[in-house]
């Protein structure tokens, strides 16, 4: 165990470092003279040069890649030119955001999907089974912007449920920030209303963004669950007596919950690449808003940044869900 | 084997009830939008001071971006203006719906001398900033001289400034290059004149930057109002300053909260639901519904932007004054008022926006008549047209789009094919630099730092404000047109100046270096319940009187 | 005959079979098979809302919705087709040489695919094409680049596995070279897989693109792009809901339709393969 996790620590520095290897090329083959941009529309052409000469914009490449390197060991991310700010201080208000929006939709399509699946597979063929795999299969096929847009149709404006956007009621301070997770925080102070106002404006952005997640949890969790359920063992237990409660809890989810603990890596970086578009729609304030208000400015520190950091964070996942997954099965020896 | 239905038909199932989720959904969109009860889900704010009710509540404002910095001298987008106009003062303002007169700010008195060189300005007795400091003509000399130095936004409206004195403790004199004629107007502009606590600024400094840093977030100001925290992308807080030299009314707004939400249909929501109280920057379509809301109301003033295609002249076959001149006759301005704009908007009949000082009429106007366009461009040798124009709109200003979609069935009729792109500011930033790398066409706006249109004659036409620098976007070059331009700036008889600018405006006029499309104008949101709301044609729809305003 | 069979076990297949059927037709068909011209417009029609004339109502523009969304069928089938072709085709490559040559070519090759591999699909493709510049050409080319690196992976393994068989070893013995090897013997026996897992990725390539369009890095107006047209109907949904809500019901379908297809298949091609 100890060599896979040495081994699998050194190939993560590797792909971290052709990560940013490919961002800094991504943002070199930009259309836009980012010499221009930081000095803005109306500097001269004398300005917009002693301004690249400063930035180090007439270096070689490998030379720049290597300062760029340096730079983000320091955590310096570059100056955003839509904030004009450093962009680490962008990164730092808008990341906990969605983390709080991914968490809480990893959690939903955890706590619905893994039993409905279970659900699913155990009494096959109910009208359960029929209703989760209708969830499902809408789930999977339903462009997640669009499912937004209804949403906030129904949900907002007719039912009057859900308020739109935004993490706080208007007018509510916030909690005294220790994690940037309204939630959280508000627990920690104690904060009650600010707990329920967050809650509550966390929950339609989470909803959606759960529903592609969960119907492929529940999905595979059901498959997995079928083909475990046949399993000799399996057989052997109930006949020897065993409910089937017990049947199911203690030998079967235990196996058959490993192909999902591998999903749920793969689904962060869904979760991940769905918060960017629920961002956009509900106006909430994370790194997806931010990126997408940025690609529209051509913010190139801005949009690589965030990309080097999601890419950064799906990785580390990986690697943790892989661990895990080891840890799991003993049949499973990883060289 | 009992026969089963097969579970996947559920699956059909499913979009038949997504599908009558929808059109229940929808179908209550054709009846008029339910009416909404003030039911704001905001608390009483913590600092609630031992005033009456209607002070108490929070107004909430919503605007379509927030600004990147709040320093008066480097700021110069309207998402700055809300702030800028309350938090700071100026030395002179302009006040007024139409017609605007300039009023006093922090000065009381002003006298400008014989040769138009020289301004003098004595400060109001008492006016203090917001640290309780007094603003003196030492605070005004250091915003002058740190706004030159810095030379950033608004700077170039203020480039005729020589030398600032601090004659006496409340006594400034300005002293002029050469005796621009709009000095004054030009003071009460929200970009620039903003006057800063050189303390603060000064104990805040870094790294040579004059305080720009620490002045983008934080509140140097004497304004009514002061800068409380700014949650980036969310909202930014002002709290009024119960210490403010030039007192109170009964009725104010305490606090102010301003969120930038990007999505026209959000801010709507917002409107309708009694989530916020005044919101600007919605499309027509939102705005017309929320005109029909009970309980909001959408006053419509006339603006004093216009919308303006921008054409290259100096790329073929723009370079061709007749070309130009069909463009101008090939366009559908009645339609890009009632058909894009929804009839908020006035076609325009000069170069200048109408509506305010500064306005000259050229001696005809130009109208849609495809057929004075095929001939006009046989004349200049394009019979039939038979060339291709590209078209830039910038990304996000959906306006801009549509204006082109509907220009580009008209031109093919003339034979001439358009070619839509949008493109990011920054990229078109870029692009325009340099004639040769501009866009040949591109649709784009312009405000008024002030309410006097010279300012954008001379931005806009002068050869010596070509980009990058300048404004001059069509890189038009005219010698008698600058000859005339550069005497109408520092005329002091009105008369003869007016003479000048008749004379330029005719001139540009013909020469179309631009096809001139509409004045919009501006409609604000407002909450039934939101008193004290006056719209100033100076500052535009961004700026908001808050020391007036309370919600009832 | 199997077929029959297939369709009798899952008539839904039947369901997915007309969706694809439709597509193909109004593919080929075009802007001929409108009512109206998808590009006329005419601003005194605007934002109507259904009616017999117009049954998916106008947009913004008066362009009648019903024949954008069909003249938009098109543009999908060739986004989904350029994509899936250039994706699988540097995916078979790619994966046939690692697997093929293996050690040092493999590692790095691999490596190269972990590092594609470590972004999230659409962020990377995000990236890339707001440093090309903003069209359906970049978003179906970030799009392949963002794709291929899985199709590589499972050809690798694929590869690996059909390496060791005795014909291919035969042939090594009786002075076959690396190329012949390659293509004659190898390459047949990991399509299969590959093939299925193209078709059940359809849908997520159309989604995926349309997505990019939506924020408004894809189709450019007045592209009749499904996504472009939710992601603009999206600024008028509560005066105009049928303007994002019928090409957004267009998507929904057609991934439907391509995703039961491509489960359909993998239960048919399984089979075979087993």
């Amino acid at each position: 165990m100890r060599t896979y996790l040495l081994r699998r620590l050194a190939l993560l520095a590797l792909v971290l470092v052709g990560v940013s290897l490919l961002t800094f090329t991504i943002s070199h083959v930009i259309p836009a003279d980012p010499a221009r941009q930081a000095a803005g529309p109306r500097a001269s052409d004398k300005q917009v040069q002693a301004l690249r000469h400063k930035l180090g914009l007439d270096r070689p490449l490998p030379e720049q890649y290597v300062n760029y390197m340096a730079g983000l060991l320091r955590g310096d991310f570059g100056y955003s030119l839509t904030s004009r700010r450093p962009v680490a201080e962008d990164l730092k208000d808008h990341f906990p955001a969605t983390i709080e929006l991914a968490l809480a939709a990893m959690l939903l399509s955890l706590i619905v999907g893994i039993p409905l699946g279970v659900a699913s597979a155990v009494y096959k063929d109910s009208f359960l089974d029929h209703a989760g795999r209708v969830v499902c299969i809408a789930g999977v096929a339903l462009p997640i912007f669009w499912l937004a847009l209804i949403f906030q149709l129904v949900f907002y404006r007719w039912l009057n449920i859900f308020p739109s956007g935004m993490r706080i009621a208007t007018g509510m301070m916030p909690p005294p920030a220790v994690t940037g997770l309204y939630t959280v925080d508000s627990v920690l102070a104690r904060n009650w209303p600010a707990l329920a106002s967050s809650l509550w404006h966390l929950a339609m952005p989470a909803i959606v963004l759960a529903f592609a997640s969960l119907a492929w949890i529940a999905r595979v969790t059901r498959t997995s669950v079928l083909e475990t359920l046949g399993h000799d063992y399996v057989r052997t237990a109930r006949s020897k007596g065993l409910t089937e409660r017990s049947v199911v809890y203690r030998h079967v989810l235990r196996n058959a919950l490993i192909p999902t603990v591998t999903l749920i890596g793969l689904q962060v970086g869904a979760l991940l690449a769905g918060v960017f578009l629920i961002e956009i729609i509900y106006s909430w304030p994370g790194i997806g808003f931010y990126t997408v208000n940025a690609v529209m400015a051509l913010d190139f520190n801005a949009i690589m940044s965030t990309t080097l950091l999601v890419a950064v964070v799906y990785t580390l996942v990986n690697l943790v869900v892989d661990v895990i997954y080891v840890a799991l099965d003993p049949r499973i020896t990883y060289t | 084997m009992k026969a089963r239905m097969n579970p996947h038909w559920y699956s059909i199932l499913a979009l038949v009830v997504l599908a009558g989720l929808l059109l229940t959904a929808c179908a209550p969109a054709a009846a008029p939008a339910p009416a909404a009860a003030p039911a704001t889900t905001a608390p009483q704010p913590t600092t609630a001071p031992a005033a009456s009710g209607e002070r108490q509540r929070p107004l909430v404002v919503l605007m379509p971006t927030e600004p990147n910095t709040l320093d008066p001298a480097v700021n110069y987008d309207y998402n700055g203006a809300p702030f800028l106009g309350v938090v700071y003062e100026n030395l002179v303002r302009a006040v007024g719906e139409k017609d605007p007169k300039i009023v006093p700010g922090l000065a009381e008195t002003w006298e400008k001398s014989a040769d138009g060189l020289t301004y003098t300005f004595k400060l109001k007795e008492g006016a203090k900033f917001h640290d309780g400091s007094p603003v003196n003509a030492e605070a005004v000399k250091f915003t002058f001289e740190r706004l030159l130095k810095l030379n950033m936004g608004a700077v170039a409206n203020f480039s005729s400034i020589d030398k600032v004195e601090a004659v006496d403790d409340r006594t400034v004199r300005f002293t002029l290059k050469v005796p621009f004629t709009q000095f004054l107007p030009a003071l009460t502009s929200l970009w620039g004149p903003g006057i800063v606590n050189p303390a603060l600024v000064k104990a805040h400094e870094k790294d040579g930057d004059l305080g720009q840093a620490w002045l983008a977030e934080n509140d140097a100001g004497s304004g009514p109002y002061k800068l409380g925290k700014w949650d980036r992308n969310q909202q930014i807080t002002m709290e009024r300053d119960p210490n403010y030299w030039g007192g109170w009314g009964d009725k104010t707004a305490d606090t102010i909260i301003v969120r930038p939400i990007g999505e026209s249909t959000t801010m709507r929501l917002m409107m309708e639901k009694g989530d916020a109280d005044v919101a600007i920057g919605l499309t027509a379509e939102d705005a017309d519904a929320l005109a029909k809301t009970p309980g909001v109301k959408v006053p419509e003033y006339m603006g004093g932007g216009i919308v303006e295609m921008r054409l290259n002249t100096t790329k073929k076959p723009l370079d061709n004054p007749k070309v130009r001149q069909a463009l101008n006759y090939s366009f559908d301005y009645e339609q890009a008022v009632q058909g894009v704009m929804s009839g908020h908007a006035r076609p325009m009949d000069s170069i200048m926006a109408s509506g305010m000082a500064g306005h000259y009429k050229p001696s005809f106007t130009y109208k849609k008549d495809l057929d004075k366009a095929k001939q006009l461009l046989t004349e200049a040798g394009y019979p039939g047209g038979g060339f291709t124009l590209d078209y830039v709109w910038i990304s996000g200003l959906e306006r801009d789009r549509r204006l082109g979609e509907m220009w580009q069935a008209d031109l093919k009729k003339l034979g001439i094919d358009l070619n839509i792109r949008e493109m990011p500011i920054a990229t078109w930033w870029d692009a325009q630099a340099h004639p040769e790398t501009a866009p040949q066409t591109f649709m784009g706006a312009w405000g008024n730092d002030y309410a006097d249109a010279t300012q954008q004659v001379w931005a806009m036409y002068y050869s010596g404000n070509w980009p990058p620098a300048g404004s001059n976007y069509y890189f038009y070059k005219n010698e008698e047109v600058d000859k005339l331009l550069e005497q109408a700036r520092v005329e002091q008889d009105q008369a003869k100046k007016d003479q000048l600018y008749q004379e330029a405006t005719e001139i540009i006029y013909t020469e179309a270096p631009e096809v001139w499309v509409m004045q919009p104008n501006d409609r604000i949101a407002l909450r039934d319940n939101v008193k004290g709301y006056e719209y100033n044609f100076s500052y535009s729809y961004n700026y908001f009187p808050f020391e007036k305003m309370y919600k009832e | 005959m199997r077929l029959r069979a297939v369709i009798r076990r899952r008539p839904v297949i039947l369901f997915s079979l007309l969706v694809v059927a439709t597509l193909i037709v109004l593919a080929i068909l075009g802007s001929h098979a409108a009512p109206y011209d998808p590009l006329a417009v005419d601003l005194r029609m605007k934002l109507q809302a259904p009616s017999s004339a117009h049954p998916f109502g106008t947009d913004d523009m008066g362009r009648d919705v019903l024949s954008r969304v069909i003249a938009g069928t098109r543009l999908s089938v060739q986004t989904i087709l350029v994509i899936m072709v250039s994706s699988l085709a540097v995916g078979l490559l790619v994966g046939t040489l690692a697997g093929y040559f293996g050690s040092y070519l493999d590692e790095g090759l691999m490596r190269v695919t972990d590092i594609f591999l470590a972004f999230p699909g659409l962020i990377l493709a995000l990236a890339i094409v707001a440093a090309l510049g903003p069209s359906l050409l970049n978003a179906m080319l970030a799009i392949s680049l963002v794709w291929w690196p899985w199709y590589a992976r499972m050809v690798r393994g694929q590869v690996l596995a059909v390496k060791e068989n005795q014909y291919v070893e035969a042939a090594r013995a009786i002075g076959a070279g690396h190329v012949r090897i390659m293509v004659r013997h190898i390459l047949p026996n990991c399509l299969m897989p590959v093939i299925i897992q193209a078709s059940m990725d359809m849908g997520a390539v159309l989604v995926t693109t349309a997505g990019l369009s939506f924020i408004g890095l894809g189709a450019q107006a007045p592209t009749p792009e499904w996504g472009a047209m939710v992601g603009v109907g999206r600024r008028y949904l509560l005066s105009a809901w049928w303007y994002s809500a019928f090409p957004g019901m267009a998507i929904f379908i057609t991934v439907m339709g391509l995703n039961l297809l491509g489960d359909a298949l993998q239960d048919v091609l399984w089979s075979r393969v087993k």
